[in-house]
């Protein structure tokens, strides 16, 4: 193979291409050298495994698989596939706020399934549903209405992806790369990520989220909160005794903007979407999620500024009963008998509080009670719980 | 595809390489395939427009170098009128149907004709000259009709310049496809250097400065004064750098190959006249204009009033080349008025120098005239970036209203203004402002490549791996399309 190089290169003692793409090489063996790092942490750490793939995984092994990438977010996409390729009996749907729900705590013939994250605002939940093919329908739908889902101050402001916008999304690892190397160099430097553990082995976990904080998404899609528990523990954590949270309030941002009435919208998202369960024979048993009594005191202390919030109720129940289904009212943490010790941190109640409310649920819904774990079974796992995180072990999916 | 993508990364050597092993006679068909696919990458059918375009241009390139008398001007028109009518229907039809519809229902009639839906195929306006700019240099008798259609074919689709230029000339691109290139070390290094370069002004300097430009003229109503003048010069240096990264790319491409591009920009933020500007501001498209609008109209040997006409027509074509909308049409238009008004204000400046005593210090009047022109073509640049004339002429009142109230509390303000606007992200291409200037200072002089290429190993070494390294850490790859390709 003879390249060009004309009859008088090949006498002379000019540089050629040899020479060109070896200086090349050494050029860039810094920049290569930089990119190595980040490579090798995120290849070692499972972040360039697809949603998709690790849910493949977690329906297939029969050990427990968590799923917790950092530097990625498929969680509306792959919680809609894990609906798709289980068919579960029962679906709890919602934001973080309905991920403590376990399978452990349903019967095995109801094929219970979380996928809470698949919706983060009330015009997600038709497009989630729009994604069941028809026939495949859950018999029941454990909804979890967050209050800033008919909050219209939030919904301009937020940044939270729609359903729609997400759903089809694909791993591109070369743009996860690209977005994500300094990133790793960043978290390195503040010890977010040890370098033994990231590299060692972990055939368990896949995500540096899930390797090593021990969050992550368990097989049945609730979510292992690993670090989370340990964070509301620990004074240095930005959340401890929920004071983010009470400074989000006092600010009126991040979930907590001020106002004052109901969105309309969002109470015609949310009807259209009971239609239709109604039309496909889904039952649907909605409540508020529990926030910690502290928190839930300071809004109500704020008079006015949260006046949507104690309106939740009036303006839901009627939409809900038109459909045949009823919405509880689980918004205090207190009034499931729960201490705010039950609270992972300022918006989230722990698992124990969340079995705490099934079992509230059981006793008002006699089609969830049927498809739930028996419900003495479930009050003596919750007085035998050791701590006020954990009802389950992880092992149990 | 985008320079800036992987896609290049793998096709640019595997095109390079191939085209030094295939032997002579068939590179041309090689460099055609790859330019084809180049432009595929886009929107693949659009392909078939400039298959069009070159078949009318090489069939009129022929007849008019066969013809006699006014069939030369028929066959021209023939050929004109097909790349015009294709940048027409693609790029301007729509503007001009809002435009007729708007004047329709002013005066309470309907307006039947509808918008079409079609998408500007990428480069349009550059090929389209290009193209142009052969067949009427085969009219004028500058260059001869080219026989070989997949000569003509690669001129107009070779892939370095399709999309955005150097808009080329048949009498420099076309005659180089039929000559023998060797790989050259020296000739090579130094393309792959000017890509890197372009590179650098691309990645860390032009999208950097994108983000800070997208806020502001995303919402310029958000925006204070101070906010949309920082907002206005980043776009001044994102323009720039963006474009002429793209040219220096493309150039380095050739040059690899062995092609020799013409040189797109000279240092124009360092002109010292709006005149002295457009020499050195996308040189390629300029001289188009000079050489086959300006000159046709008679250029400046004509009246006082009549050149003044020819002027402010060739601008505002020149600002409606660069987009549908009348924001570019103004762009243009102040730049005319500039030109014109240029041997006025050159002329009180200098006795103004005189005057002053300043004319002994030539150094300073320069700098005073590069500061004016600088300011100047970055008042234009509001026009040329605003989606509006509402809006450009929003943030020019803004910003006026802002300079005018500067008091003791400009430095807190300055402060507020600058933090809103969350520059951090655009730090690094801040930061490497002053090395731009500072090389392009140099560059004025000589050579800056050359330069590097006769200091010691260690420096030219240090040099081109620090290149290397800020542009795979500080450059932004998120594939932001080059500024340009939307003309």
């Amino acid at each position: 193979m003879r390249m060009s190089m004309g009859k008088d290169n090949s006498r002379q003692a000019r540089p050629g291409v040899g020479m060109l793409l070896a200086k090349m090489v050494l050029v860039a063996v810094p920049a290569i050298a930089v990119y190595g790092f980040p490579l090798l942490v995120m290849t070692a750490g499972g972040e360039f495994v697809s949603y998709r793939q690790a849910a493949w995984l977690q329906r297939r092994i029969p050990t427990a698989v968590l799923y917790g990438p950092a530097y990625s977010d498929p969680q509306m996409q792959m919680k809609c596939v894990g609906v798709l390729n289980r068919h579960p009996g029962v679906v709890a749907l919602g934001s973080s706020r309905v991920m403590q729900f376990r399978s452990a705590a349903f019967r095995p013939e109801a094929r219970f399934y979380n996928a809470g994250g698949a919706v983060g605002r009330m015009s997600d939940l038709e497009v989630f549903l729009d994604r069941i093919p028809a026939g495949q329908e859950p018999r029941v739908i454990l909804l979890g209405v967050d209050f800033w889902f008919l909050n219209g101050r939030w919904l301009k402001h937020t940044r939270t992806p729609t359903l729609e916008a997400r759903v089809d999304d694909r791993l591109d690892r070369l743009e996860l790369f690209k977005s994500s190397w300094r990133t790793v160099y960043r978290d390195s430097r503040a010890g977010k990520i040890p370098f033994g553990r990231a590299i060692g082995p972990h055939l368990s976990h896949i995500g540096l989220n899930a390797v090593v904080k021990g969050n992550g998404f368990r097989n049945d899609g609730s979510y292992c909160h690993g670090s989370v528990i340990r964070n509301a523990q620990d004074p240095r954590h930005e959340d401890y005794e929920f004071r983010d949270t009470l400074a989000r309030i006092r600010e009126g941002e991040r979930r907590f903007e001020r106002e004052r009435s109901i969105r309309k919208k969002s109470v015609e998202d949310l009807d259209t979407f009971l239609a239709r369960c109604q039309e496909r024979g889904i039952h649907v048993v909605a409540f508020l999620p529990p926030l910690p009594h502290t928190i839930f005191q300071t809004l109500v202390e704020s008079g006015d500024s949260y006046a949507y919030l104690w309106k939740q109720m009036a303006t839901l129940e009627p939409v809900f009963r038109q459909h045949g289904y009823a919405v509880h009212d689980f918004m205090d943490l207190a009034s499931l008998g729960a201490g705010d010790d039950e609270a992972i941190d300022g918006l989230h109640g722990s698992e124990k509080a969340y079995v705490r409310l099934l079992l509230r649920l059981i006793e008002k819904d006699p089609i969830l009670a049927g498809m739930a774990a028996d419900k003495s079974w479930l009050e003596k796992r919750l007085s035998a719980a050791m701590t006020p995180y954990a009802v389950f072990g992880d092992s149990e999916f | 595809m985008l320079f800036n993508s992987f896609h290049f990364l793998i096709f640019f050597p595997v095109v390079t390489a191939l085209y030094f092993i295939i032997p002579h006679r068939w590179r041309w068909a090689w460099l055609l395939a790859a330019s084809c696919y180049f432009y595929m990458a886009f929107i693949p059918v659009y392909i078939l427009i400039l298959f069009f375009t070159i078949a009318v241009d090489y069939v009129s390139g022929i007849a008019i170098e066969s013809a006699a008398g006014r069939r030369r001007k028929l066959y021209l028109g023939c050929s004109l009128a097909a790349n015009v009518g294709v940048l027409a229907l693609f790029k301007y039809f729509n503007f001009l149907n809002a435009n007729f519809a708007a004047a329709f229902h002013s005066m309470g009639w309907q307006y039947p004709v509808h918008d079409l839906s079609l998408l500007l195929p990428i480069g349009l306006s550059f090929h389209t000259f290009q193209s142009m700019s052969y067949t009427i240099e085969v009219y004028r008798g500058r260059h001869r009709a080219e026989r070989h259609p997949g000569i003509l074919a690669l001129y107009v689709l070779f892939y370095p310049q399709l999309v955005a230029g150097p808009i080329e000339r048949p009498q420099n691109l076309l005659d180089q496809f039929r000559t023998e290139h060797f790989f050259d070390y020296r000739r090579v290094a130094d393309g792959l250097k000017l890509m890197a370069w372009g590179f650098f002004k691309k990645l860390v300097i032009a999208d950097r400065l994108a983000a800070v430009v997208d806020r502001v003229y995303g919402d310029p109503s958000a925006c204070d004064g101070i906010a949309l003048l920082v907002g206005t010069f980043c776009f001044t240096y994102q323009i720039y750098c963006d474009f002429s990264g793209y040219s220096d790319i493309a150039i380095g491409a050739a040059q690899v190959m062995g092609f020799r591009l013409m040189n797109n920009f000279a240092q124009p933020y360092f002109s010292g006249s709006i005149p002295e500007f457009w020499r050195r501001w996308h040189i390629s498209l300029s001289t188009w204009f000079r050489d086959y609008l300006y000159i046709t109209m008679g250029g400046n040997r004509v009246s006082r009033l009549r050149w003044a006409v020819n002027i402010m027509v060739v601008f505002m074509v020149s600002g409606m080349w660069h987009g549908a909308n009348w924001t570019f049409f103004v762009w243009g238009a102040i730049h005319g008025l500039c030109l014109m008004l240029t041997p006025l204000v050159g002329g009180a400046f200098g006795r103004l120098e005189r005057f002053a005593g300043m004319d002994r210090f030539p150094w300073f009047g320069r700098c005073i005239r590069v500061a004016v022109t600088f300011m100047v073509v970055s008042f234009a640049w509001i026009f040329f970036r605003a989606d509006t004339l509402v809006d450009a002429f929003y943030i020019v009142i803004e910003i006026a209203r802002s300079l005018a109230s500067i008091g003791a509390d400009s430095l807190d303000v300055l402060r507020n203004s600058v933090s809103n606007l969350k520059l951090g992200a655009a730090l690094p291409a801040l930061a490497a402002l002053p090395v731009l200037e500072v090389l392009q200072f140099m560059q004025r002089r000589g050579s800056v490549r050359q330069w590097i290429g006769e200091q010691p190993a260690w420096m030219r070494w240090s040099a081109y791996v620090a290149l290397v390294c800020v542009i795979m850490f500080l450059g932004q790859f998120g594939e932001q399309q080059f500024i340009y390709f939307q003309f």
